[in-house]
């Protein structure tokens, strides 16, 4: 058991740990803008991993067009979402723990609804690559695994620069300070939150066209992701992005190496105490402020 | 589809599965409705009452006087232990600490096989609750919640929900009560599990994730996170729903997600909102009728 067997549990630590990081970015936002817990997000990127095996089944289409397509359709579902469960609930009653409610049901539905359309046969996403296991000395490492690292920081630097220069990011941006004031500032908080959840669904489906490539493509991987992007976020600090990004790739490394010493079946015990501890050290995360509830 | 079978598979089924869940729940209405924390871990606890009992029984041949306390127990110790880090959090922090703890309990009660039976579940369980004792361990839940509703504790406890800031300002110590109402959470979903599992003969970890969990949080949110009465009813129809829809298995749960989407979204209340069934609420009603019966034609048309 040389370097070598180390140096692959980190590279599927990091790839692990970026897979968490696409879905957890996109959790984090929602979070952050409209201050809840959107359970739905596992749903959305279900219906993305999905729609794009068939797109790419039926096209024959590559990687990147896949992603695209795969990626706006999981934005529009996730319109759809936020018109059908979400604007209700904003305009009119503002307890919290409705949208928690409103959401776990909406992640529900949408994975019922693929559940029972496509959960009979077993679907795989063509591959992609030709030969997709390379070697390097002892090392063997998976295309797939280098792809979507680099899909994911590539997709997160987008964002972040979106949210940093282009007028919608400032939008966003002022959203996830105060919402009165952005109304009273000019800004058309209900398209703009709309927009929030296009761009959380393009990188929902983003994360589970790669779900789909590298684990298996089951109706049921939405809430087993979501309550992975749920930790991470905690990690990270509740609704920062730089946060969640370096709490995934933390978690994603710490899951890999729980999984080599205890067993791949006791990851969640030993993720349980990673987060119990973390949280009793830093309750604030990583990049998080502690702001006191005052209600 | 009335015949008398009918109903009474439907009366065991009802008692058997709906009236356990709903002593369960009735812990989570404690947690959520009473003091509103939010936790998404619940139903492993009723997996800890029912674990030990099971296996006390199993391995060891201990009476149901032993193992019901030793269940109760347990329950309160794990309470107590994932209660002290929870209530000094946030409030969201509750809610992940609480799902963590579930998701490692279930995963741990699946792989050790050669305790607690693994995946495949423990099997031949002594079967001594009948339908009687869950029926009045029910309904002694219920009265000991409304009683404890009313009470000077859970006065404290509504006060802590609707604002910890100004509860604490008043000198009630909040995170003592947090970690007391924890535990009794914990307690009375481990007390559904004993009964879960003597009722059933056999034990199996699949039921205790975080979905069954979160089910009962939107159980206790669709009837009115103020109204027992609601929990009540609401955990009832949430549970038999799926039940009438058996005929076509695939839009059962999608028929319950639609029906909590409308409510949520229509009625955020929940459904019975504030109200409680209670004396004040019946005389209301008594007057509402009486009144309706007194009523005269009037105001005839004047030409």
């Amino acid at each position: 058991m040389g370097i070598s067997y180390y140096i692959q549990l980190f590279i599927a630590g990091i790839s692990n740990g970026a897979m968490y990081a696409v879905i957890t970015v996109g959790w984090a936002l929602i979070f952050s803008v409209l201050k809840f817990s959107n359970f739905g997000h596992g749903g959305v990127m279900v219906c993305g991993a999905y729609i794009g095996m068939f797109i790419s089944k039926t096209l024959h289409l590559n990687l990147w067009l896949t992603l695209i397509l795969a990626a706006t359709c999981s934005g529009l579902i996730n319109i759809l979402v936020e018109i059908v469960c979400f604007h209700r609930l904003r305009k009119s009653a503002k307890v919290d723990s409705l949208f928690f409610v409103a959401s776990i049901t909406m992640g529900m539905l949408l994975q019922n609804i693929i559940a029972i359309n496509f959960s009979g046969t077993y679907y795989a996403y063509p591959s992609f690559f030709i030969n997709r296991f390379r070697r390097i000395g002892s090392i063997s490492f998976d295309i797939t695994n280098l792809v979507m690292l680099g899909v994911s920081a590539g997709s997160i630097l987008i964002l972040v620069i979106v949210l940093k220069y282009s007028r919608l990011g400032i939008s966003i941006r002022a959203l996830s300070m105060d919402e009165r004031t952005t109304w009273l500032m000019g800004v058309n908080v209900d398209k703009v939150v709309l927009a929030t959840f296009f761009v959380a669904g393009m990188l929902a489906g983003i994360a589970g066209v790669f779900v789909g490539i590298r684990t298996s493509l089951t109706p049921q991987i939405g809430s087993a992701y979501i309550i992975k992007a749920f930790m991470v976020s905690v990690i990270g600090g509740l609704g920062s992005i730089n946060g969640a990004l370096f709490a995934a790739l933390i978690l994603g490394l710490v899951e890999i190496a729980c999984g080599a010493i205890l067993g791949t079946s006791l990851i969640p015990v030993g993720t349980f105490i990673f987060m119990l501890v973390f949280m009793l050290i830093r309750p604030q995360g990583l990049a998080g402020i502690f702001s006191f509830q005052k209600a | 589809m009335f015949t008398a079978a009918y109903l009474g598979y439907m009366l065991n089924f009802l008692v058997r599965n709906v009236f356990v869940l709903l002593i369960g729940m009735l812990g989570v209405y404690v947690l959520t409705g009473l003091t509103g924390m939010f936790s998404l871990g619940q139903a492993s606890f009723m997996a800890v009452g029912g674990y030990t009992s099971a296996m006390l029984c199993k391995y060891y041949g201990l009476p149901f006087y032993v193992t019901l306390p030793a269940a109760i127990l347990m329950g309160v110790i794990f309470g107590a232990l994932i209660g002290i880090p929870a209530v000094k959090l946030r409030r969201d922090y509750v809610a992940i600490v609480s799902l963590g703890f579930g998701q490692a309990l279930v995963a741990f009660l699946q792989n050790s096989s050669s305790i607690t039976g693994g995946a495949l579940g423990l099997t031949s369980i002594p079967k001594y609750v009948e339908e009687w004792h869950i029926c009045v361990a029910l309904v002694l839940t219920i009265v000991a919640i409304a009683n404890l509703k009313k009470s000077r504790f859970g006065r404290q406890c509504l006060a802590i929900k609707h604002d910890e800031l100004a509860a604490a300002s008043m000198g009630i110590h909040v995170a003592r009560i947090k970690l007391i109402v924890f535990t009794l959470a914990a307690a009375i979903s481990a007390f559904a599990g004993f009964l879960y599992v003597h009722s059933l003969g056999y034990l199996d970890s699949g039921l205790f994730g975080w979905d069954q969990s979160s089910m009962w949080v939107i159980i206790v949110f669709f009837g009115g996170i103020n109204s027992l009465t609601g929990a009540i009813f609401a955990g009832i129809l949430l549970n038999i729903l799926p039940e009438f829809f058996r005929f076509s298995n695939e839009l059962r749960i999608i028929i319950y997600c639609l029906i909590v989407l409308f409510t949520i979204n229509f009625r955020p209340q929940g459904l019975f909102g504030e109200t409680e069934l209670d004396w004040a609420t019946l005389k209301r009603i008594g007057r509402f009728i009486i009144k309706s019966f007194k009523a005269r034609p009037t105001n005839r048309r004047v030409k």
